[in-house]
């Protein structure tokens, strides 16, 4: 099998909105000396300025596909126009599919799965997204589409970042990351990257599935940041009027034995922060340990000391992030700055796209993990933009990859387990992702 | 998926003769008058054959990117490509002039019978070209890319196949005349003799039926992959159509296929990829992906003949009325079969 795959030529789908640097991406790989055969096909109203003799245009198409009681959608011009493309005896080595600036990935992706013709021939290997530095988190907030795009990613390029400041990029990056924890992300001004980070880089490559590692997908915490300080007791939050009028603040001791690798001491806040909050108005103390306090923000210029029953190492998790509520720390003897400082993705409405990573060690019940896919892809394979995973099979010596589009899927064995620990790594992105029901649900599974 | 060989040891058809070209064939059209036939090659070229001993003629580039379409008239052949240009070429073979369609993509030209109209799709519209006159019309767009496109009896109306469904214009006319509207994708389109019946064969593995007189659809369904070849029998009784390894005849006499169970003729060992019926009905010839051409007799559903050649076989097309047919394959190979008698 492996065989016949790699016979198949790679496809890279191109997205990214008008402005986002798509044509200088395209124009720098096919002038790239790399030696490859590359066809272009590009949407009907494609940035015009591609200098290249294998360029192809096609409109978008889209249709239904009613494939049992599977429904999905896929482009009917990329089928005809790719199919017509390998028809050739001197193939292309590769194929680049531009699509519009608002264009949903999915039907792009979706044929490769179900046009066996295409699927015969072609290999998608990745779909790469482009995000403008300036314009990305407007489109985000404006469009269905941008979030999309990033979601169904397998490598974000973020670029003109010199058209921003470094913080404004780390910014979007997290926004990015919150929304697909699996993408390579790469920066880049004027779309200079390397070609090995976007072509063949295998993104829908079952034998690279492995790759996935979901213990790197940042969970979703119900606080924005974490500053480590030294306190001794006495010290002063000050803070100015902000987006919201309130804010929930935690102190806890920081335990480094814990580590914060493991991030426990992120899930003992997290834990503190879904429990009932005491109000604290400006002059009143923050108290560490076991209470949730809800600073009052409703008025301006706030002030709040912070009481320690010991002094130690803390470590305090603020609802929102400092910057907005112009937060200055102070002790005894002037400013106080937190020895380390982590930021977390800000937590996500159901509306939004968020990803969902499963871990779980163990061996799986077969018939019950197809019927809890059956189910999970039925209810919402709609609101599932892509999903991968390595699951340990009850009786299996080697690892089963799968990975998917939508309610689409694809899987084979993949490496022999041999000494290593048996563990189900699984990751969605999508909509309407409910974690902690996906996760007792594949619990179920495990026999 | 089961592989059913064929109930009786079929005879093999001998070739009367066979050529091999340098690359995959795509389409094959025959200038009858001239004894001649152009074969469309996938790198864009287009060969001249003569068709009584498959000697190599002349051969040229039509098209850039590749080839997409071949047809004749009484004393002209037209290509298009990918390349947005539309090329004659005299009976012989000689080039004559190239025209400019006005688009990228040209996926079709098709001459009227008389050969005076040549109809050509660029994109999501189709467009008339007339001898001595040039460019004479611009027909409304469709909602995606033309993928198919027949005339309609005399050479005053034809039928544009596209995204969305089937429109029938009349050349005098740039709105359509009628629309068969169908949110799908067609791939070919095929009408019944008598014109009553319009088949599509679809992406979605489904055959779409249009009831001219009464404005009706039927949604033909069961088929593996995408509907690819589509066969009326001269008696407009006996739709043969491939999506997948069989080939389904559905019975349309009468009150039509609905609700029947259709004919399966099995016997290929992949997708079956061109079909056509014999001038009195009787024989149906398939090419399948297996390399397999398999002439049928159509009353019983035996095969009679069965002929292997050296690729997967891409085009089938009868020479006049005696039961001479080319096979053109992706090995790049077009030979001469006869269909036999048993």
């Amino acid at each position: 099998m492996a065989d016949a795959n790699e016979k198949r030529v790679p496809v890279t789908i191109l997205t990214g909105f008008l402005g986002a640097g798509k044509t200088t991406l395209l124009n720098r790989i096919l002038s790239e000396n790399h030696g490859k055969r590359i066809a272009v096909i590009e949407n009907e109203f494609g940035e015009v300025g591609i200098d290249h003799e294998l360029v192809i245009g096609a409109d978008e198409e889209i249709f239904e596909m009613n494939n049992g009681c599977i429904c999905c959608t896929v482009r009917g011009d990329l089928i005809r126009v790719l199919s017509n493309l390998m028809k050739r005896r001197d193939r292309f080595d590769y194929i680049l599919v531009e699509t519009t600036g608002l264009a949903d990935p999915g039907p792009v992706a979706q044929t490769f799965f179900v046009d066996e013709e295409i699927g015969r021939q072609l290999r998608l290997d990745a779909i790469v997204t482009l995000v403008d530095a300036r314009h990305h988190a407007q489109h985000m907030r404006d469009t269905r589409e941008a979030a999309e795009q990033v979601a169904f990613a397998d490598v974000v390029v973020i670029n003109k970042t010199d058209l921003v400041n470094p913080e404004e990029v780390d910014e979007l990056e997290r926004s990015v990351r919150a929304v697909n924890p699996v993408a390579k992300i790469c920066r880049a001004q004027n779309a200079a990257v390397a070609m090995d980070r976007i072509l063949d880089v295998g993104g829908f490559s079952l034998d690279r599935a492995l790759d996935i590692n979901p213990a790197f997908m940042t969970p979703e915490y119900p606080f924005e940041w974490r500053g480590v300080f030294d306190l001794k007791g006495g010290e002063t939050l000050q803070l100015d009027k902000g987006p919201d009028p309130t804010m929930k603040i935690a102190v806890i001791p920081w335990d480094e034995e814990q580590g914060a690798a493991y991030g426990k001491n992120d899930e003992m806040a997290a834990r503190l922060f879904s429990a009932r909050a005491k109000r604290v108005s400006s002059g009143e103390l923050i108290k560490a340990g076991n209470r949730l306090n809800l600073l009052d923000l409703s008025l301006s210029g706030y002030s709040f000391p912070i009481a320690v029953d010991a002094p130690g190492r803390f470590g305090i998790y603020l609802e929102h992030r400092p910057e907005e509520f112009n937060a200055r720390w102070s002790g005894a003897k002037g400013s106080l700055l937190p020895a380390d400082v982590q930021r977390f993705s800000g937590h996500t409405h159901d509306k939004e796209i968020r990803s969902v990573g499963i871990e779980q060690e163990g061996d799986l019940h077969p018939k019950k993990l197809s019927q809890w896919l059956q189910t999970l892809l039925a209810e919402n394979g709609a609101d599932i933009l892509r999903m991968k995973g390595v699951l340990s099979l009850r009786g299996e010596d080697r690892r089963f990859v799968f990975q998917g589009v939508h309610m689409l899927f694809d899987g084979k064995p993949g490496r022999p387990w041999g000494g290593d620990i048996r563990r189900n790594s699984l990751v969605f992105i999508g909509r309407n992702l409910d974690r902690q029901k996906l996760n007792r649900s594949f619990q179920e599974c495990l026999s | 998926m089961p592989l059913l060989i064929a109930r009786i040891s079929a005879e093999t058809l001998k070739p009367a003769w066979s050529t091999t070209l340098p690359e995959a064939v795509h389409s094959i059209a025959v200038s009858e008058r001239q004894g001649r036939m152009a074969v469309g090659l996938e790198d864009g070229s287009l060969v001249f054959l003569s068709s009584a001993g498959g000697d190599l003629l002349s051969s040229a580039k039509a098209h850039e990117m590749g080839f997409l379409s071949l047809a004749v008239s009484p004393d002209r052949f037209a290509t298009s490509g990918p390349d947005g240009k539309v090329r004659l070429w005299d009976e012989t073979g000689r080039p004559m002039e190239a025209i400019e369609a006005g688009g990228p993509w040209v996926q079709k030209v098709l001459w009227s019978p008389e050969g005076s109209k040549l109809l050509i799709a660029v994109g999501k519209r189709v467009r008339l070209w007339e001898r001595g006159k040039g460019w004479t019309r611009n027909f409304a767009p469709q909602a995606g890319t033309v993928a198919d496109l027949q005339w309609r009896g005399d050479g005053q109306r034809f039928l544009s196949a596209a995204h969305g469904g089937v429109w029938l214009f009349s050349v005098a006319d740039e709105q359509p005349e009628k629309k068969f509207d169908w949110k799908g994708s067609p791939v070919c389109v095929a009408q019944s003799p008598d014109g009553q019946l319009i088949a599509t064969g679809e992406q979605d593995a489904t055959v779409h039926l249009y009831i001219v007189p009464t404005g009706e659809d039927l949604r033909m369904t069961g088929y593996e992959s995408k509907v690819r070849a589509l066969a009326w029998d001269p008696s407009g009784r006996a739709l043969a159509t491939s999506g997948g390894s069989a080939i389904t005849v559905w019975d349309c006499s009468g009150d039509g296929p609905e609700g029947s169970e259709p004919a399966r003729l099995e016997g290929h060992g992949g997708l079956v990829t061109a079909l056509f019926f014999s001038v009195d009905g009787r024989r149906l010839v398939s090419g399948g992906r297996d390399g397999l051409v398999i002439e049928w007799d159509v009353e019983t559903g035996e095969a009679i003949h069965k002929t292997m050649t050296d690729g997967e076989v891409s085009v089938l097309r009868a020479l006049g009325s005696a039961g001479q047919f080319a096979v053109g394959t992706k090995a790049g190979t077009v030979s001469l079969l006869e269909a036999g008698r048993r």
